[in-house]
């Protein structure tokens, strides 16, 4: 029996773990391994329909947005997290696969490198909300990876998020006053937000200037004509301050 | 992005509103300073006054929240955005807040200076919490002193004063207050 565990050690373990790290070196400086996985089905943000399928372990060639969002994924809590109830979970192979090729439709302007770390939870408190945010740190649910549910969109939203929560004081005038969003202060020096009266692309953007502004980034990439329609002055707004590289890249 | 949330966020009231634009273009020919918004006697004056120190404001507001009342709103000349904007409760008629929008370009963007212009305010430091909403709030720092009825909005990323609040202060009028000579 000695005999038998000197030998796996000796041997069979160190053979064993050397052929694991042969098999990811073998991918080429510009590919990283990928394990092999199931995976479901999605829908790509162009709209095409992937299949679920098992996808064979292969050397997956570095997406654009490799760099960025590749040490971005955390298996653990974000800091000073408030929502105690909520899980963390793991990120899975498939999923990293499918963030990266989100992260790769979204226009650089979003890549922000304020954006420390991308966790995964369970389920959010307010269900089936598939993504939360705040500085530096965004979460998603696993509604947001849903099968029906384009995942570009959910990750340019909370991008917005954080634009905004980093606008210098100007920038945050500017935004606010092309969105007619006005700030007072009440007898007691608390804040009082005004909306304008209505054209907004989602009713919960009358809640916050700050989810206005994400509704509107969103809308500006991923349904323009209706953000177009629905308020005109941010459309334009948010054309020229992002400028013409601002678009989806399917 | 769960449509169905209800962001609130602490001690921010969200208000419907119907806004008139009132002042005329010569009118904004005449930028207005911190100094004059200061001198304003919160708690006190009313719509008249107001007018008489000020002159019309750009734009008014109705407030249908928490806090009822009208929302008089003064641009920047080379801007066109929000200076200053007053708060007028609807029962009393009286101004109840100045919010003065601080700049780039004014010393008091940094908080140092901020707090250099109010040699004796007694700050109460007070962090912004995330208490509800998917997305929490840029993070900000209330400076505040009660007696005083001053309260410096402060944000450390990026780093400025966004904006000074001037309520009725415990101690008298808000013009009470005390500015050091060194800042103008």
């Amino acid at each position: 029996m000695r005999n038998v565990v000197l030998f796996l050690i000796s041997f069979v373990i160190p053979t064993l773990g050397m052929a694991a790290i042969q098999e990811t070196k073998k991918c080429p400086s510009d590919a990283h391994w990928v394990r092999a996985y199931f995976r479901n089905a999605y829908i790509r943000v162009d709209g095409t329909k992937v299949s679920a399928s098992n996808v064979a372990a292969h050397c997956a060639k570095n997406r654009k947005s490799h760099d960025f969002g590749f040490p971005l994924f955390k298996n653990t809590l974000p800091t000073r997290w408030p929502w105690v109830g909520e899980k963390i979970k793991s990120w899975t192979v498939e999923e990293i696969e499918r963030v990266l090729e989100a992260l790769d439709s979204l226009p650089k302007a979003l890549r922000l490198k304020s954006i420390k770390g991308i966790y995964r939870f369970g389920r959010s408190k307010d269900y089936p909300n598939p993504a939360t945010s705040r500085a530096g740190e965004i979460v998603l649910y696993d509604t947001a990876l849903d099968e029906s549910r384009n995942l570009a969109r959910i990750l340019s939203h909370e991008f917005a998020h954080e634009i905004y929560r980093n606008f210098s004081t100007k920038e945050k005038y500017d935004s606010d006053l092309a969105a007619n969003w006005f700030e007072s202060s009440d007898d007691k020096g608390r804040t009082i937000r005004v909306a304008r009266g209505d054209g907004f692309v989602e009713l919960d953007g009358r809640q916050s200037s700050d989810e206005d502004f994400s509704n509107n980034v969103e809308y500006f990439l991923f349904e323009p004509e209706k953000l177009k329609t629905a308020t005109p002055n941010v459309y334009t707004w948010i054309g020229k301050y992002f400028g013409d590289t601002f678009v989806i890249s399917p | 992005m769960n449509k169905k949330i209800i962001t609130i966020i602490s001690f921010i009231f969200l208000a419907s509103c119907s806004t008139t634009s009132t002042r005329s273009s010569q009118d904004l020919a005449l930028d207005l300073s911190l100094n004059q918004v200061e001198k304003l006697n919160i708690g006190n004056v009313d719509a008249n006054d107001v007018k008489k120190a000020l002159g019309d404001p750009d734009q008014v507001m109705q407030v249908r929240s928490q806090s009822q009342g009208n929302v008089w709103i003064y641009l920047d000349k080379a801007s066109k955005s929000p200076r200053v904007s007053l708060f007028f409760d609807d029962e009393t008629r009286k101004l109840m807040s100045a919010t003065w929008f601080v700049r780039e370009q004014d010393p008091e963007v940094q908080l140092s200076s901020a707090k250099r212009r109010y040699p004796h305010a007694k700050f109460e430091i007070i962090k912004s919490k995330w208490e509800t909403g998917h997305s929490a709030p840029a993070d900000e720092v209330y400076y505040f002193d009660k007696n005083l009825g001053l309260k410096l909005i402060y944000s450390p990323v990026p780093n400025q004063v966004r904006s000074i609040v001037r309520i009725a202060s415990k101690q008298g009028q808000v013009s009470d207050r005390t500015v050091s000579s060194s800042v103008k």
